[in-house]
């Protein structure tokens, strides 16, 4: 009858439970209990009754929780597993700072690497950011197998250190300019790019004016064209085509051979950001709008053409329309430069520790997020881990 | 006055003579010492892992009849040679103490 001692066994499991490898626990814990039951028989043979000697050996040996403690304390440790969590720290640190200083879709990111000499466009964030992560990922799952443990200490202290870097660099470190512009040209650009979103929303005007001559808003075909009142569609056109273009020459690239008759829109380009793209090498999806310059407004264009058919004008603007469903494509050009602005405006007034604390904020959640997904899986094999060496033991001691 | 004992010098210094399982050090190290010696019986096995993870002792489960299994602990070669090392360092220790405390003694008499 070891009822005591059985009870002092499953607590010290209690304790010990997840924070060693299952095997090694199931040892200590046997052994514990042997040297419990020895004392219990000694006892028992100088003439204690069994329940008493119980007693007595377990309060020789000290409360579970202690005993647990001294086990832990100078518990043995995988090596390797250690060394595999210790670089998955580094990796998952170099992750975030590679991220905060390269990444432009933080629309507050420190963006130095990307910007200096000779590192311009030979950092790629989904090349090597994902090499950090797939690294941090193997070197995880690597340490889970060889300690059957997570060291989930080491990677907080990675990803803390990662942050702390990041939030350092934020404060102190060399400062991204507001795409590309040199902080003494920074409020005459402003004013530029203002006048120049006053234009874009004239000429959004205007090219609701010729729309009117158009009565379906979302395609055009040229059965439909015959159903509407052509000589008004051409009257618009004629009337509100040239006043579009006596806006801003600067703004347009007239193609073709014809030199006079209706303007119309070439092909399917209109004012699109393909046209940004190609002048100024940058996208609309990737962050911050960078021009080359800085004394442009980054992106209005327009591809034009003259024909001397009213035909052919009426296709032209119907189809161009219809490229756009219901929006007005000068309305969505200024919607988009209203929003650039903005961002410029937030960017002229923010204080470095402002631009720290977002930088540091999304470096954060990204990272936590991509650990999470890392972890998770790792936790996963720990458990089936565990569940393989308990069934193996439970074979043994059988 | 007590000094503070080298609890891993003792287990391998009981384990010089023998192998013994866990209880059996304890009770050991007590009875040679006269009782003036207790290793707490919860860290024993701490540290006895720990000079089986520093390759000084051996362990092996050895069945019993009737009884469950028992880890016996064994000194190797290695350990051997730190138990030598630790007496030379314990030897030197009781003489610094003797230079000490000793000389006092006899120059008064005592």
């Amino acid at each position: 009858m070891a009822k005591f001692i059985d009870w002092y066994s499953v607590e010290l499991d209690g304790y010990l439970k997840g924070r060693m490898p299952d095997i090694v626990r199931f040892e200590a814990i046997k052994e514990v209990s042997n040297h419990l039951n020895e004392h219990v028989e000694e006892l028992a043979s100088k003439g204690m009754e069994e329940q008493a000697a119980q007693k007595a050996a377990i309060a020789s040996f000290g409360s579970p929780k202690e005993a647990a403690v001294n086990l832990l304390h100078q518990m043995p440790t995988s090596k390797i597993g250690g060394v595999c969590f210790a670089l998955a720290s580094l990796t998952i640190a170099g992750y975030i700072l590679y991220s905060a200083l390269s990444y432009q879709s933080y629309t507050y990111h420190l963006g130095l690497i990307s910007e200096i000499e000779p590192f311009v466009g030979r950092f790629n964030y989904f090349n090597i950011g994902a090499s950090f992560l797939i690294a941090t990922a193997l070197l995880c799952v690597v340490g889970t197998i060889t300690s059957r443990k997570i060291h989930f200490g080491k990677i907080a202290v990675g990803w803390a250190a990662g942050l702390a870097i990041v939030a350092g660099l934020g404060l102190i470190g060399p400062q991204k300019h507001f795409a590309n512009i040199q902080p003494e040209k920074f409020q005459s650009n402003l004013a530029l790019w203002s006048s120049g979103l006053e234009k874009t929303r004239q000429m959004a005007a205007l090219e609701e004016n010729i729309f009117e001559g158009f009565p379906i808003p979302n395609s055009y075909s040229g059965d439909q064209a015959l159903s509407f009142d052509k000589s008004k569609a051409i009257e618009k056109i004629k009337t509100y085509a040239p006043k579009l273009v006596a806006i801003e020459p600067s703004y347009f690239v007239f193609g073709g051979t014809e030199t006079a008759g209706y303007i119309i829109p070439k092909g399917r380009a209109g004012i699109t950001h393909t046209y940004f793209r190609r002048r100024y090498g940058g996208t609309m999806s990737g962050g911050e709008p960078k021009p080359v310059t800085g004394e442009e407004f980054p992106w209005t264009g327009m591809y034009l053409a003259y024909t001397k058919s009213a035909d052919d004008a009426i296709k032209a603007w119907g189809n161009y329309r219809g490229n756009y469903g219901y929006g007005n494509a000068f309305e969505m050009t200024a919607n988009s430069q209203q929003s650039f602005l903005e961002s410029a405006h937030t960017a002229s007034n923010r204080t470095r520790l402002e631009s720290a604390i977002v930088v540091v904020g999304v470096a954060a959640v990204s990272s936590l997020a991509a650990l999470t997904m890392i972890l998770l899986p790792c936790f996963i094999l720990f458990r089936m881990l565990g569940l393989l060496i308990r069934s193996s033991f439970r074979r043994v001691i059988a | 006055m007590a000094f503070k004992s080298d609890n891993d010098a003792l287990i391998l210094g009981v384990l010089a003579e023998r192998s013994l399982h866990g209880y059996e050090i304890s009770k050991q190290i007590k009875l040679k010492s006269k009782g003036s010696l207790t290793l707490p019986e919860n860290k024993l096995y701490p540290a006895l892992h720990k000079l089986e993870e520093q390759g000084l002792i051996t362990s092996e489960w050895v069945p019993q009849h009737g009884k469950p299994d028992r880890k016996v602990y064994s000194i190797n070669p290695e350990g051997t040679k730190e138990l030598e090392t630790r007496r030379s360092a314990w030897k030197k220790f009781m003489a610094n103490i003797n230079s000490v405390m000793m000389d006092t003694f006899v120059k008064e008499g005592k």
